[in-house]
């Protein structure tokens, strides 16, 4: 036997051992994206919460932030209005479907802006706020059986299915039992870790199930990052009329 | 003829103090409007140099593609082959081609440990490009060279706010043409003067490196620089390039709130999506822009200083100009007996009007030409000053200084505008002289 052919079995036979250890047997992994979706979004219910921002950055120093937020998934829909700083009251973000735009009460104009976008500064992204869907935009390269603290995790290694997501590769802490998502990690077109998710806490409403608080931590820049908690929580039906740049032009006047 | 040129120029300087005076109220004028059409001339000239410099070149090719989901994006696959549509459209210009620049260019952000700072960043074939290494202003460091893949240059001020220093490796954060989030890694390998305009101060990075950043792929670019040899053949230039290479169509005014073309749309940053009732296209449609298209906003505002500054002109002669109708009358008064003496021995109406005109004439030309030295000698002596290179003013100056530029047609215009006055001003005392009845002329004596 050569030694390129030794070399091949040798490989062969490393990779039927890897093989199970990169794959967790037990887990349908289409189906646990499809569940986290599901959990994830509204469907058919709204969602109305006040947010609560921390953004903690090594030059600006700390900046609060609190916004209510109406979010209406079947529509792709949603609305987020400042209320403090009072500087920003009036100010809003509207989501319609492809559309996302930003309203300046100062200058009463709304100007285009893009789910990719950084939120105010901070390290969420605008499409933090949106339903996101993690069956539609991405892959499974490997699922791996992991403990995140107490829990019992499966630990997705997603890849982008198009070149249109914002993070290209993606992993995902998700609960084995509840398929709740506990961490993430958002990683550049080089594989470059940009940013990691926590979501400590959740909370069911209506269908649903909420992460009532999320921090995400810049990994770029040392020092910098946001935690954002949620209250009020709803999924009593929001007026059409929310959803519209009237309502925006004339919130908070 | 001559015998009248004699008279009106000795007549001139019969009374100097007064023709002086006068020459001297119209040289204000014509001082005034030469230096500021001067200055107009040379800061308009200063912004093309320093837009040619920061650009780069003097007529731009950007490209743009749409993919498979109808997203826009900015780049030119063109490899540069003779087989390409943009090779055959450049060949057909080459004799004008001083010199041609493959760039891509982005905003991203630098990072260095806990600061940060937004940045336009320009991806340069620095070894294909031979006169950009030469043109940098180096502060620190050295020139990168071939083997220098993730070198950047920075301008200083920008290194400052990082507080990087040669040799630091500084990431940076782009988003790819198609709207993804992409980090590189950079190693600061020199840093430059600032350009003085901040807005345009960009950092430098190898083409093919920001290429992979931003998703083009190694070998494909975004702009296409031409230097010219000649920048006042850019408008022929660019409708040869126009005529061979598939255009995009001009843009439409879009509907209140939609997305502009080519503005952020909801798929990320810089990226927009073509519009369901939009014809897609094929392959790689071409813009095609001009330095003077960018300083179409800027002529124009030196346009209106040009207005500005001719009305301006017109005020101070028409102050001017009843001057020179009252000496004229005074003129007319002192010199009956000699116009009635003349006009006895044969000199006819015509002679006397034209004496008259051309002393108006004489001293006019006098004023112009002592306004046009005047205005030389302030401007030569405002050119000497020399502005700090921090100045927020060194994009309208040149190597630090105020320039002149003043257009002999704007000399030529000035100068028959005020002889034209001048004439006008002398021509009712002219006329009045011209009519004197010789016998009632000779008694008043």
């Amino acid at each position: 036997m050569s030694i390129r052919r030794l070399a091949t079995a040798f490989l062969f036979a490393a990779g039927l051992l890897a093989g199970p250890g990169l794959w967790a047997a037990d887990v349908d992994v289409q189906a646990l994206l499809a569940e986290i979706d599901r959990q994830r979004t509204f469907g058919d219910q709204d969602f109305t919460a006040v947010m609560t921002m921390i953004s903690e950055d090594p030059e600006d120093g700390v900046e609060r932030m609190v916004v209510q937020q109406f979010r209406r998934d079947a529509d792709d829909a949603f609305l987020i209005l400042f209320r403090d700083p009072v500087v920003q009251r009036g100010q809003g973000y509207l989501r319609q479907g492809d559309n996302l735009w930003f309203y300046d009460p100062e200058s009463r104009k709304f100007s285009h802006t893009s789910l990719k976008e950084a939120f105010q500064g901070t390290d969420a992204r605008n499409s933090d706020f949106g339903d996101v869907s993690f069956a539609e935009n991405y892959t499974v390269r490997t699922v791996e059986d992991g403990t995140l603290g107490k829990y019992a995790v499966y630990v997705l290694d997603l890849q982008a299915t198009s070149d249109e997501v914002t993070y290209p590769f993606l992993k995902a802490w998700v609960t084995r039992e509840g398929s709740l998502v506990l961490k993430t990690e958002d990683y550049s077109l080089t594989e470059r870790l940009m940013r990691t998710s926590y979501y400590p806490r959740y909370a069911r409403v209506g269908d649903s199930v909420v992460p009532t608080e999320m921090i995400f931590v810049d990994e770029l820049v040392e020092g910098k990052k946001t935690r954002i908690s949620m209250s009020d929580l709803s999924d009593a039906a929001i007026s059409d009329s929310v959803f519209t740049k009237a309502y925006v032009e004339r919130a908070n006047r | 003829m001559r015998s009248l040129l004699r008279i009106a120029f000795r007549n001139t300087g019969r009374q100097k103090k007064r023709s002086v005076l006068l020459a001297g109220a119209i040289a204000f004028g014509v001082v005034v409007v030469t230096i500021l059409n001067g200055f107009t001339g040379g800061v308009s000239r200063n912004i093309e140099g320093a837009l040619t410099d920061m650009i780069g070149g003097h007529v731009y090719v950007s490209g743009t593609e749409l993919t498979d989901s109808r997203l826009i994006i900015n780049v030119i696959r063109d490899s540069g082959g003779s087989d390409s549509s943009l090779a055959s459209a450049v060949d057909e210009v080459e004799d004008d081609i001083a010199e041609l620049n493959r760039r891509s260019r982005t905003l991203g952000t630098l990072i260095f440990g806990s600061k940060q700072t937004n940045q336009f960043i320009e991806g340069v074939d620095w070894h294909g490009e031979p006169s950009f290494l030469p043109s940098l202003s180096l502060i620190a460091g050295s020139l990168p060279g071939e083997e220098d893949r993730n070198a950047l240059i920075l301008p200083e001020s920008v290194a400052g706010r990082l507080r990087v220093e040669i040799g630091d490796q500084v990431l940076v954060r782009v988003a790819t043409v198609t709207g993804q989030q992409n980090v590189g890694e950079l190693v600061l390998a020199a840093t430059t003067e600032d350009a003085g305009f901040m807005a345009f101060s960009s950092a430098f990075v190898r083409l093919d490196y920001l290429g992979e950043l931003i998703g083009t792929g190694a070998g494909q670019f975004q702009l296409l620089h031409l230097y010219l040899r000649d920048p006042r053949q850019s408008d022929r230039v660019a409708e040869v390039l126009r005529a061979r290479l598939p255009i995009a169509p001009e843009e439409q005014e879009q509907e209140e709130g939609g997305p502009p073309p080519g503005t952020p749309g909801a798929f990320g940053a810089g990226v927009s999506r073509l519009a369901d009732d939009e014809e897609p296209w094929e392959g790689t449609r071409f813009e095609i822009t001009t330095l003077d298209d960018i300083m179409a906003q800027v002529s124009d505002l030196f346009r209106v200083l040009d207005i500005v500054s001719l009305v301006v002109f017109l005020i101070l002669l028409t102050i001017t100009m009843v001057g020179v109708v009252n000496t004229f009358r005074m003129v007319l008064l002192e010199r009956i007996s000699e116009i009635g003496t003349m006009r006895a021995v044969g000199m006819q109406r015509g002679s006397v009007r034209g004496i008259f005109l051309m002393e108006a004439g004489f001293i006019g030309l006098l004023g112009a030409l002592i306004g046009l030295v005047l205005a030389g000698i302030v401007m030569l002596v405002l050119g000497q000053f020399s502005l700090d290179n921090d100045s927020p003013l060194q994009f309208f100056l040149d190597d630090g200084r105020l320039t002149f530029a003043v257009p002999p047609l704007s000399v030529l215009t000035n100068v028959a505008i005020l002889l034209a006055l001048s004439l006008l001003a002398a021509f009712i005392p002219a006329r009045r002289a011209a009519r004197m009845d010789p016998a009632v002329a000779l008694r008043s004596n």
